[in-house]
């Protein structure tokens, strides 16, 4: 009775929450909407990320090459098509990379897996400088839109409410089990009957098509995007970090890490903008030493809840 | 009794190390066979061809006769072979009921929900880890992770287990229990190929005995025929051994 109540507490709460969400283009000015369109962005890309890399431990530095990906395609496709086509186009592009990317890799672990997976978002990134210098045009490409700063937020909002959803429903179904057998111990998994491989393809793609959306809604507001930009590596290591200062091993651990990391960031990049890269390394390296459950393990170790 | 298992002319090369040569046995339903050697006498690459860890050179496995070769670990275990390892593996982050519900839900039934919570419950209870349902194997004494490993096996609801030296490390009572167990995993109709290096176990609970040395089968038969044959004391003794 108790905990039925409570559920229904908790569900008018969250729908409260996600309403004054969805209200705040309405009530803050240009930079606040600006700073929770930051927040938002970095929110998808980090539960993205943990959603897979969290269980698997996969460390995973590919996020700004499926984010760049999303980017590039809203760029080319924005002004010659419909813009939910475009967004299908970005996520149809961010898997087909993922796949062949996953069949390839996925059998890799640890230290291999990391350098590859940084590697090739350098790869895609010399391959989009390289295409877009052979069709002799300039370096980048400007991004026309009609959408407002409002939608952007919106629409990342829905991602950001989409990611959460997929992740409770993996977390709820065998799947989520199966990830977390597999980062513990590939071996016994495989010897438990699980098809670790093609779960992890499945997971990696459906991580990925939620950083090649992002890219693709983010362009809209940056408005101008080359290969520097969209597939700068710092995005991949601030959305580890972010994931890591949350704790990976909740669904809403990588929350947790972005908004005091987004906070932190504004303010370096406001006041030392030259020391900003320093101050992530640093952070990355404090989280490893002081928190290496992050700030949800932290949450557990308060309510005294075994992970 | 019909077999489950059918090995013949099994061979697998490490190099120029000849780990198993021309090996060929069976497994009927509901046997217990006990695989007996020295170290380095190719027992434990013999699990681990049976269960698609590594591919043979040459030879047939045929399980429910079918090919298994060339099929990965988790297609092996979903067919019905189940097994377990030395030392034993567990999942760190999943407590004893979820590590046993991950072979439930990707087994061979593949149940979820209720059904499958229900059975992990029962399995864990069966091999003695009822009161640890919750427990994290980081909790567990070395036994016990043991014995979830089995719980974990049995959760695929296998046709063939094999079990590399489960029963190593217990204590007389515990052995006692563990024996009894596996006793009753032959009497339920499941075929279990057993690595042991203690010979009294193998005595006590196997119908069959089939012993290796240096990659080859050098006597099989009914454990206490076969453990005195004078090539297998030279095997575990050497020349001189006169103990």
């Amino acid at each position: 009775m108790i905990r039925r109540a409570i559920r229904r507490l908790l569900v008018v709460a969250v729908v409260g929450v996600i309403a004054a969400l969805a209200w705040v283009p309405m009530m803050v000015g240009d930079y606040g909407l600006s700073f929770a369109i930051n927040i938002a962005s970095y929110t998808v890309l980090a539960t993205a990320w943990s959603l897979f890399s969290g269980p698997t431990r996969y460390v995973s530095l590919a996020t700004v090459a499926f984010f760049g990906i999303g980017a590039y395609s809203s760029a080319i496709f924005i002004e010659l098509l419909p813009w939910p086509v475009v967004l299908l186009i970005a996520a149809g592009a961010g898997m087909l990379v993922a796949v062949i990317v996953g069949l390839a890799t996925l059998r890799l672990t640890g230290v291999h897996f990391v350098l590859f997976s940084f590697g090739l978002a350098e790869l895609i990134r010399q391959l989009v400088t390289w295409f877009e210098a052979k069709g002799t045009r300039p370096p980048g490409r400007y991004v026309f839109t009609d959408m407002t700063a409002a939608h952007i937020y919106w629409q990342l909002l829905a991602l950001a409410l989409l990611v959460f959803g997929v992740g409770i429903l993996i977390g709820r179904s065998r799947f989520g089990l199966a990830l977390q057998a597999i980062g513990d111990d590939e071996t016994a998994a495989r010897h438990s009957g699980i098809y670790a491989t093609r779960i992890k393809i499945v997971l990696f793609v459906l991580s990925t098509v939620f950083m090649s959306l992002t890219g693709a809604v983010m362009a809209l507001r940056w408005t101008y995007v080359d290969p520097t930009i969209a597939f700068n590596p710092v995005i991949s290591f601030t959305v580890l970090t972010m994931a890591l200062l949350g704790g990976t091993h909740r669904l809403y651990g990588p929350l947790l890490g972005v908004v005091p990391l987004a906070l932190l960031l504004e303010y370096l990049v406001a006041r030392f903008p030259n020391y900003f890269s320093i101050a992530v390394g640093v952070v990355f390296l404090l989280i490893l030493y002081a928190m290496p459950r992050g700030i949800a393990g932290l949450v557990d170790r308060l309510v005294r809840k075994p992970a | 009794m019909s077999a489950v298992l059918e090995v013949d002319g099994l061979t697998r090369r490490f190099g120029g190390l000849v780990a198993v040569d021309g090996l060929g046995f069976s497994v009927a339903s509901g046997e217990i066979v006990g695989l007996v050697g020295p170290n380095g006498a190719g027992k434990s690459t013999v699990l681990n061809v049976l269960s698609g860890v590594v591919r043979p050179d040459a030879g047939s496995i045929a399980f429910l006769g079918k090919s298994i070769i060339g099929r990965a670990p988790d297609r092996i275990a979903r067919l019905g072979v189940a097994r377990t390892f030395q030392p034993a593996r567990s999942f760190a982050s999943l407590t004893c009921h979820d590590s046993v519900l991950t072979s439930l839900a990707f087994g061979r039934k593949r149940l979820w929900g209720r059904v499958a919570r229900d059975e992990a419950d029962r399995l864990l209870d069966r091999v003695g880890l009822g009161r640890a349902l919750d427990s994290l194997p980081g909790q567990l004494a070395y036994i016990d992770h043991k014995r979830l490993e089995l719980a974990r096996a049995l959760a695929l609801q296998p046709e063939l287990l094999l079990l590399d030296e489960w029963l190593a490390g217990f204590n007389p009572a515990e052995l006692e229990g563990g024996i009894g167990l596996i006793r009753s995993l032959g009497e339920q109709g499941i075929a279990v190929l057993l690595v042991e290096h203690v010979l009294e176990t193998i005595q006590a609970l196997c119908h069959r005995c089939l012993v290796m040395n240096t990659g080859r089968l050098i006597a099989s038969g009914l454990p206490a025929e076969v453990l005195a044959e004078p090539e297998v004391v030279r095997a575990y003794l050497g020349e001189e051994g006169d103990a």
